[in-house]
């Protein structure tokens, strides 16, 4: 693609956008070590009402594809897990005990030449600890991609599409390469990660870690971009089965 | 962001969340290099009695406290040296001092997730880091290595033409044994005769003794980050990362 000419305004704006973009997404991780999820949705994704329609939030396993149905998930699933397991603990409030650790490294963030939208991928070491009834917690590991669209409104960058794309979720102190290759990845799956995605909106494998398949998903972000296109969507619309054998071969997890 | 900044000044502007972002990556620098004794005469800011770093448990408050607290880091890597000479004296036993030092501790705390505010009068800043590292050290139980997941908090001063730290705090969650499960009680290793007199060996008292950030425990309520930087026009209009 031919580059576009900027002026020296618009370059450095531009480059102020994608600190910007980069900023939103190191705050939506110290939002998370608070539990803050109302507010990283109040605060951090689209308020505009067409835009919130094909909001969309993925995992290996599908999408929850508006904010209705991220919220129900995100927010009211997850605080009613948080009630079940105070009670099953017998704790005074709810997330005692628990930590949440999902900080982003390697950040790559393309800005579209039109400048009003931009897509980012990063990976994340991360790290969950889970309160238990017994007085100690369930430790986790999570590495993985995050991959997210945004889009410019009144007051800033917002989330549009985030896809938080896990590779290894294994318990601290465990060697993960000694974990069972095949998994059940379906939604009575005992794996607390996955058992915590729930049933989304768009089921389906977007990401097979059995046998660190390569599926290619999320991809990186194409360079110079000139306007968002459903073809590049981190959401549902955007996504491609892999081109080479693997995922697509019909072994792995979850391959009937 | 403010808007109605010139070009000029968002180019400036840029460039000094660019020189914050590589002050903090040369202390992160110093320490993984056992520079201790140079950071506070190389990265801190001078002539400020409120200069303060903060760990979990307290404060170092005021240049000599905060110059002290990095000295007595410098006297324990000296201290580890000699024990790992006396420890292996047909390896490194003819060395000098000067060629052991360091020895024995690798501290790596990489800064990431920067979120970086530049007060609108340009005199002050706010960075708020993700720091998830390791570090490797000799105890008393012998030679270890440690998970470490925390925070590096600071407010920042322009002096002249650079940025200096004003106020850090560096906290963690954890410190947890690598190949651990610091969801469960920690087993205390077992002390060693030939590094007995670790033990004997104490920071200096904190200035002001008080919890900084609880770490993390299955007891603990969920603990935030430290607060987030927000947009402000001058120092006296936003909160202190100190103490």
């Amino acid at each position: 693609m031919e580059q576009k000419k900027f002026t020296d305004e618009e370059q450095i704006r531009r480059i102020w956008d994608v600190e910007d973009v980069k900023t939103l997404m190191h705050k939506r991780v110290f939002l998370q070590t608070g539990d803050r999820r109302a507010e990283e949705l109040a605060t951090m994704w689209v308020s505009d009402p067409e835009l919130q329609k094909t909001a969309s939030y993925g995992s290996n396993w599908g999408y929850y594809v508006g904010m209705d149905e991220i919220t129900k998930y995100y927010v009211t699933n997850h605080a009613a897990a948080l009630e079940e397991q105070a009670k099953a603990n017998g704790a005074a409030e709810i997330n005692l005990g628990n930590m949440y650790a999902h900080p982003l490294t390697t950040g790559l963030v393309e800005l579209a030449l039109d400048g009003k939208t931009a897509k980012g991928i990063w990976y994340t070491i991360g790290n969950e600890a889970m309160a238990l009834s017994d007085g100690t917690s369930h430790v986790q590991w999570m590495l993985g991609k995050v991959a997210a669209d945004f889009v410019r409104e009144a007051d800033g960058w917002k989330i549009w599409h985030l896809v938080v794309s896990i590779d290894v979720d294994c318990e601290a102190g465990h060697n993960y390469g000694e974990y069972p290759v095949y998994e059940d990845w379906s939604a009575n799956s005992s794996n607390p990660v996955r058992k915590e995605f729930g049933t989304p909106t768009v089921e389906m494998l977007t990401h097979d870690v059995t046998f660190n398949w390569w599926d290619d998903y999320p991809p990186m972000p194409p360079k110079n971009y000139e306007t968002f296109t459903d073809e590049i969507s981190y959401g549902p619309e955007g996504y491609k089965p892999p081109e080479v054998v693997g995922m697509r071969a019909g072994e792995g997890r979850n391959y009937q | 962001m403010k808007t109605s900044y010139s070009t000029e000044q968002l180019v400036d502007r840029w460039e000094d969340q660019r020189d914050i972002k590589n002050l903090m990556g040369i202390y992160v620098n110093h320490v993984i290099m056992n520079m201790d004794a140079d950071i506070f005469e190389n990265l801190w800011a001078k002539g400020c009695d409120d200069v303060c770093y903060g760990e979990n448990e307290g404060w170092y408050v005021g240049p000599n406290a905060v110059q002290g607290y990095y000295n007595a880091n410098r006297e324990r890597n000296t201290l580890v040296a000699k024990l790992l000479q006396q420890k292996f004296p047909e390896e490194i036993g003819d060395k000098t001092p000067e060629e052991i030092f360091g020895i024995g501790t690798f501290r790596v705390y990489p800064a990431a997730c920067p979120v970086i505010e530049i007060a609108e009068d340009g005199e002050t800043a706010k960075g708020l880091w993700y720091c998830w590292g390791s570090h490797a050290e000799v105890t008393p139980g012998g030679p270890t290595s440690n998970w470490s997941w925390g925070f590096f908090a600071a407010d920042f001063i322009r002096q002249g033409d650079a940025w200096k730290i004003w106020h850090l705090q560096f906290t963690n969650d954890v410190d947890a044994r690598c190949g651990s499960n610091w969801g469960k009680p920690a087993e205390a290793l077992p002390e060693l005769p030939e590094f007995a007199e670790l033990k004997d060996y104490a920071m200096p008292a904190y200035s002001v003794k008080t919890t900084v950030r609880e770490a993390y425990s299955a007891a603990r309520a969920l603990t935030p980050s430290p607060r987030i930087p927000e947009a402000y026009s001058t120092f006296s209009e936003t909160f202190s990362y100190g103490v």
